[in-house]
């Protein structure tokens, strides 16, 4: 069974983003506290791909799909754009360095690096496919 | 997200309510805009009806941390539910910004804690 949501590519669609997570993963009786960090792990790749792949551009669209195979739930973040960057390329800088620095910048990744048991980043037909893993979180359905 | 602001004593308080996320982080930046010219000797900031939380919440938290420390305000966080200490944690930040379970209890903490103890 799968799950989508496409949105376009602007902040104010992410409390959506969350919505749709939250609601999916409350269908398959995910327990509430494992549920949270997938949101908040999918949120931040959405987030990210909305500002340094798309520019916060509205008429740009991804999508989030939820995938339910035998109560093994997965998850993936699919972009579209043909020459849309590998945010898993990206160098991550350490929280002590973004601390020092006093910047706000490189959180996201990191929480999504430390949330998800697996991620990686493939391309299938021109799309740039983000697909997940949290090992605690199994559906009951 | 709503944020308000109000003042008491030698303090100011930013009140948060909602979802603190990358759509909304802009409006606490601007609110400790305000509260720092004010230039009361602590910031609280007011999470019990704060609902969730991402990175660019916390890392308002983490640049506006600087600022505090650069004119010697001291900053603190009340409220704070089970759900979003758990961000704070994960990445360690439970060690570097005052958290409190009340605003007594943050106060406490502040009145405890060097400003250098924590850098």
């Amino acid at each position: 069974m799968q799950h989508s949501l496409r949105i376009g590519c602007s902040n104010v669609n992410l409390k959506e983003v969350r919505t749709f997570v939250e609601n999916t993963l409350g269908a398959y009786r995910v327990p509430s506290d494992e549920t949270d960090w997938v949101v908040l792990a999918i949120d931040e790749l959405c987030a990210n791909l909305i500002a340094h792949a798309h520019g916060w551009d509205p008429s740009h669209q991804i999508e989030v799909c939820i995938v339910n195979e035998a109560s093994v739930i997965s998850f993936q973040v699919r972009d579209p754009a043909p020459d849309g960057f590998n945010l898993l390329d990206y160098k991550l800088p350490e929280v002590q360095q973004i601390v020092s620095e006093k910047r706000n910048g490189g959180l996201g990744l990191i929480l999504l690096r430390r949330i998800m048991d697996e991620i990686r980043a493939e391309r299938h037909n021109g799309e740039l496919v983000y697909w997940m893993r949290k090992y605690s979180v199994r559906g009951s359905l | 997200m709503e944020v308000s602001i109000s003042e008491e004593g030698n303090h100011s308080i930013i009140s948060l309510s909602g979802d603190l996320d990358a759509s909304s982080s802009i409006s606490l930046d601007n609110a400790f805009t305000s509260v720092l010219s004010s230039q009361r000797s602590v910031i609280f900031v007011d999470c019990t009806k704060l609902d969730y939380i991402s990175s660019p919440g916390i890392g308002v938290f983490i640049s506006r941390l600087g600022d505090c420390e650069r004119q010697g305000i001291r900053l603190g966080l009340f409220g704070v539910s089970d759900k979003i200490l758990k961000v704070f944690k994960i990445l360690g930040l439970d060690q570097l910004i005052i958290i409190g379970k009340t605003k007594q209890e943050a106060e406490l903490n502040i009145n405890a804690t060097q400003p250098s103890d924590r850098m």
